[in-house]
């Protein structure tokens, strides 16, 4: 059990989606290789104990992130991580100008957003971030689906509702889907897991209008949703 | 009951709900840098509320900051249903001046 620490009963949906997570950051993706994955996870763990927004798990951190990742990515990274209201369509241009490619910032996004995830819920029972697996140095396949196209993003994504798109079909399964679910469709198995992420800690789609609706027994919806707007008021997220 | 949307996006101003102050106190100290102000939030937290919510109060802040950090560094524009939706009280909260409001409004 991954929380097998915690004193609080934790859902089994939640960590068993958690351990899913954790294990997709050692494995590689589609454009970085396990061992990139996993440094960027290492690093913003490392910044979010320098800051006092984590706790130190004790694990030594091998090999450095520093010596797996170029400094572009560094930046980006850290940029992401510890001040995401200051992500500007600048931040982005400069990273694709440092050499980070588009489906690249795509992955490295998705990862270090996936990371906090699930770290903030360790974190939010007064847990270390729950270990890493041993990092895949397998090479990515570095494939770019069909279909993405510019729908007024920064990066492509895949729009919903095209014909004969397999991939488009496995990851929207003939939804409509909000632009923060196709928002890293670039490199469909992220976009894949923040769907999946979605249904799983929040909601599925099909509640998202009942105001009376949360998953959470806890929890009324207005509490849901007073938690989430304070985050993302902290967070300077218009979206 | 009336809810003043201003505590969402201000801690210091009541929200209205009944265990308002004690789970906006557990976020703001969730995404601080003050462990022993968490530790305080989540003793505080769970007394009212029982340790159910600490845990779901805790998915939930996780799931946002990682759809907060997704939205922020791809620019996507919020739907349009929702720009209309939401006209009469984004402007009044500050939410039109986030540097991420760029990405919907221009």
């Amino acid at each position: 059990m991954l929380y097998k620490d915690a004193d609080m009963l934790v859902p089994a949906e939640i960590s068993t989606f958690h351990a899913s997570e954790l294990a997709s950051f050692a494995q590689s993706g589609t454009w970085l290789t396990g061992e990139e994955r996993s440094a960027v996870v290492n690093l913003v763990r490392q910044l979010r104990v320098s800051a006092g927004s984590a706790i130190d798990s004790g694990v030594p951190v091998q090999p450095a992130p520093a010596s797996v990742l170029p400094e572009a990515v560094l930046a980006l990274v850290e940029r992401l991580a510890m001040a995401p209201q200051k992500m500007t369509h600048e931040v982005y241009l400069q990273a694709v100008a440092d050499g980070i490619s588009e489906p690249e910032y795509v992955e490295i996004v998705g990862v270090v957003a996936r990371s906090m995830n699930v770290d903030m819920f360790s974190h939010g029972l007064g847990l270390a971030p729950r270990q890493l697996g041993t990092p895949s140095s397998v090479e990515p396949d570095c494939e770019r689906p069909a279909g993405v196209v510019n729908e007024g993003a920064w990066v492509a994504t895949l729009p919903g509702g095209q014909v004969d798109n397999a991939v488009e079909a496995q990851l929207y399964r003939g939804n409509m889907q909000p632009f923060i679910y196709r928002a890293l469709s670039l490199v469909p198995d992220e976009a894949a897991r923040v769907i999946a992420g979605g249904n799983t800690q929040y909601l599925s789609l099909e509640h998202f209008f009942d105001y009376e609706y949360s998953k959470y027994p806890a929890l009324t919806r207005a509490e849901v949703e007073l938690v989430a707007g304070q985050v993302s008021a902290f967070n300077d997220c218009f979206y | 009951m009336t809810i003043d949307l201003r505590g969402v996006v201000d801690p210091s101003v009541p929200t209205g709900l009944p265990n308002g102050e004690v789970l906006v106190t557990f976020v703001a100290a969730l995404l601080g840098r003050d462990g022993a102000a968490l530790q305080d939030a989540r003793v505080a937290l769970a007394a009212s509320m029982g340790a159910d919510a600490v845990v779901a109060v805790s998915i939930i802040a996780a799931n946002f900051s990682r759809n907060d950090r997704i939205a922020n560094a791809t620019g996507i524009p919020l739907e349009a249903d929702f720009v209309k939706l939401s006209e009469d009280f984004r402007a009044a909260l500050g939410i039109d001046n986030f540097a991420s409001a760029r990405n919907t409004l221009g």
